[in-house]
């Protein structure tokens, strides 16, 4: 059985409670036996000035006898059973007693003395007693006398019933309010843990990248230990993805120097090697593109990602006019449209559309854009011979594996595709006004 | 026409070595950026397949460099990197053309033919001048309608000047355009391929500038 809760903030309420209430405890013990102490010590001193009133009063008779001349002045030794008694015994006779006894007698001791401890009796009616006893000679009186007063202890217990009672409420009160104390003191002492597991959790989202708040002291080295395998890992993914990134395009010159080879083969008459050869360079080269482009995707999830769409139009626009210099690309204004998510991502979408346009467009293309609450939606247009409906669905739904030769498919479209799907955005073809081709791309936008 | 190729790669180097000098271009290489700089620099190329990957210096810097020293020279970029942000920096950086390897022969010697022709202002593949036609595409030229054989180095000095068609072009400047960087140049010889051609093409296709070189097509001066 396990006897340690599992939750830390459990533990050290435990042994805050633990502690506490065993420190509680002890506390009023040692409380009760002192005050228990202080009025015994109380009681016995007023034994003793009773007792040397008694002293006081006791004389020789004439007759050889004790008289008490005068009465104690306290009235409780007049009240029968009252628990305050006295008795005056000589030879072990009772000679004088107080008229609370009535006909009982204290039973004697052995504790006698000036300056004897008291003595615990029991007394009438079963009382338990404190006495006091003093063995004296007085003047003119042959032998010894001794004296005992008495005092019932039930006051002295009452009292300190009344003082526990109200000792345990006191303290009870105390301990209810340290644990809440303690409860507080650990809430808000273990608060930065949960702080910091609200930052992993942004972390496991890739909302961010390392642990960026300000930690207690005790904290604080966990926290830069965890930084620090945080970047590791960071390091070590940006590397890995690096050399898959690098081994790729290191395949991809050798793939051209066999290609070339393929096609010196056929020129060669080597028709049916070359054939293999060119088939087996094409799939390498498709595969390696597609793992490529998928290495690039940076995709998501960041919220705070934002990208302006115009500087990546604009700088779409200015390489791609370079590179088809027939074609005329227009792109519309659109200040303060942005896209929610990475530019590197936008880049490629719209980079791949836009290269496609220019490919199949016989003079112009076009790039409108528009903000529709939510959602962008992002218009590429060429003026090209455009697409049949059930070709379009085609481009759409087979992806990569399609011919090369049709406007708008191949590899390009199929990374759109699945970045339109990865932002919950969506890709739709049609025809352009100018009878060519139009690609609809819609996506999330950012405030 | 002269191209300089820069490609690290031996192989690959070689293989558009070959197909370039059979498409009829004479062909300069380098393997390394600081090479590719100094050839691109000092020699006059008319065109410049670049790989960026280069060691030493990386093509880009070597194309930056060229811009900043003002050589105009059209570079064709090939490369692996082919994402837009590299498509796009290779641009800005003053390319003219970009494309991405692996590719295909036949794509490349378009591209050049295309880059050659809109630095020579030329709209078409076929350059045709005073019933001499010229196709670029397949190296092939022919008198009004008749085929003509050409040898390489003939072939190279009449598209040179077709290419430079109303300008007037040097001995010199023909030298520098129709041999490699380390070919042993003999300035005579470009007279005896003047003499060739103008057996093969007529007397009057190419004019002496005297003093100053050969022209084709009506002086644009």
């Amino acid at each position: 059985m396990r006897l340690t809760p599992r939750s830390l903030q459990g533990r050290l309420l435990l042994g805050a409670a633990i502690w506490g209430l065993l420190a509680l405890a002890l506390t009023e013990l040692l409380l009760l036996y002192t005050a228990r102490g202080q009025m015994e010590a109380q009681l016995r001193q007023r034994l003793s000035a009773d007792l040397d009133q008694l002293l006081a009063a006791s004389a020789a008779r004439p007759d050889g006898g004790l008289a008490i001349e005068r009465e104690l002045s306290d009235p409780l030794y007049q009240r029968v059973f009252s628990g305050h008694y006295w008795q005056v015994a000589r030879d072990d006779a009772v000679v004088a007693r107080s008229r609370s006894l009535w006909d009982q007698a204290l039973p004697s001791h052995a504790s006698v003395g000036a300056h004897a401890r008291p003595a615990y009796l029991s007394g009438p009616r079963g009382q338990s007693l404190l006495a006091l006893t003093r063995q004296v000679t007085l003047p003119r009186l042959e032998g010894t006398v001794r004296l005992t007063v008495a005092s019932d202890l039930n006051d002295v217990e009452a009292s300190m019933q009344r003082f526990g009672l109200v000792l345990t409420a006191g303290f009870g009160a105390l301990a209810l309010g340290l644990v809440l104390a303690a409860v507080l003191q650990v809430r808000l002492g273990l608060r930065p843990l949960r702080r910091l597991r609200d930052e992993l959790i942004a972390i496991r989202r890739a909302d961010t990248k390392v642990l960026a708040g300000e930690y207690p002291s005790e904290v604080a080295p966990l926290v830069a230990d965890m930084n620090a395998v945080l970047r590791d890992n960071q390091t070590l993914i940006e590397r890995a993805r690096s050399r898959a990134g690098n081994l790729a395009h290191a395949l991809k010159t050798p793939l051209s120097v066999l290609g070339n080879e393929a096609h010196q083969q056929r020129r060669h008459g080597q028709t049916a090697l070359a054939e293999r050869l060119q088939q087996v360079t094409d799939e390498m080269q498709r595969d390696i593109d597609w793992h490529l482009a998928h290495a690039r995707i940076a995709a998501v999830n960041r919220p705070d990602a934002r990208t302006l769409l115009s500087p990546v139009l604009a700088r779409l626009q200015r390489t791609l006019s370079r590179l088809f210099h027939e074609q005329r690309i227009e792109v519309s204004p659109m200040p303060e449209l942005a896209f929610r998510g990475e530019a590197q991502d936008l880049e490629q979408m719209l980079g791949n559309l836009m290269e496609n346009a220019c490919k199949w467009a016989s003079r112009q293309v076009t790039v409108t854009a528009h903000g529709q609450g939510e959602q962008l939606e992002i218009v590429i247009e060429d003026d090209g011979p455009g697409l049949a409906v059930e070709a379009r669905d085609n481009v759409l739904h087979r992806g990569r594996r399609l011919d090369e030769s049709m406007p708008g498919s191949g590899l390009g479209l199929s990374i759109v595709l699945e970045l339109t799907d990865l932002y919950g955005g969506s890709l739709a073809l049609g025809s352009s006004s100018a009878g060519g081709l139009s690609a609809r791309l819609r996506l999330p936008a950012a405030g | 026409m002269r191209i300089l190729v820069v490609e690290d790669e031996a192989r690959l180097r070689d293989q558009l070595q070959a197909a370039l000098e059979e498409a009829g271009y004479v062909v300069d290489t380098a393997a390394d950026g600081q090479q590719a700089h100094f050839v691109g620099s000092t020699e006059a190329c008319d065109a410049v397949v670049l790989d960026l990957g280069l060691p030493q210096l990386d093509g880009l810097s070597v194309l930056r460099r060229w811009r900043a020293e003002g050589v105009a020279t059209p570079v064709l970029i090939l490369t692996a990197r082919d994402a837009w942000h590299e498509k796009v920096e290779g641009m800005d950086a003053g390319a003219d053309d970009y494309l991405a390897k692996p590719f295909r022969m036949e794509e490349l010697l378009a591209r050049l033919r295309a880059l050659l022709r809109r630095a020579s202002g030329a709209a078409s593949a076929v350059l045709e001048i005073g019933g001499v036609s010229l196709d670029t595409r397949t190296a092939r030229v022919s008198l009004d309608g008749a085929p003509v054989k050409l040898t390489g180095h003939e072939y190279r000095v009449l598209s040179y000047l077709m290419h430079h068609a109303g300008a007037v072009v040097s001995r010199t400047e023909l030298i520098e355009h129709i041999y490699a960087q380390d070919y042993d140049r003999d300035s005579n010889t470009v007279e005896v391929f003047i003499r060739r051609l103008r057996t093969k093409l007529g007397d009057a296709f190419i004019v002496t500038e005297r003093g100053l070189g050969y022209r084709v097509g009506e002086s644009c001066a």
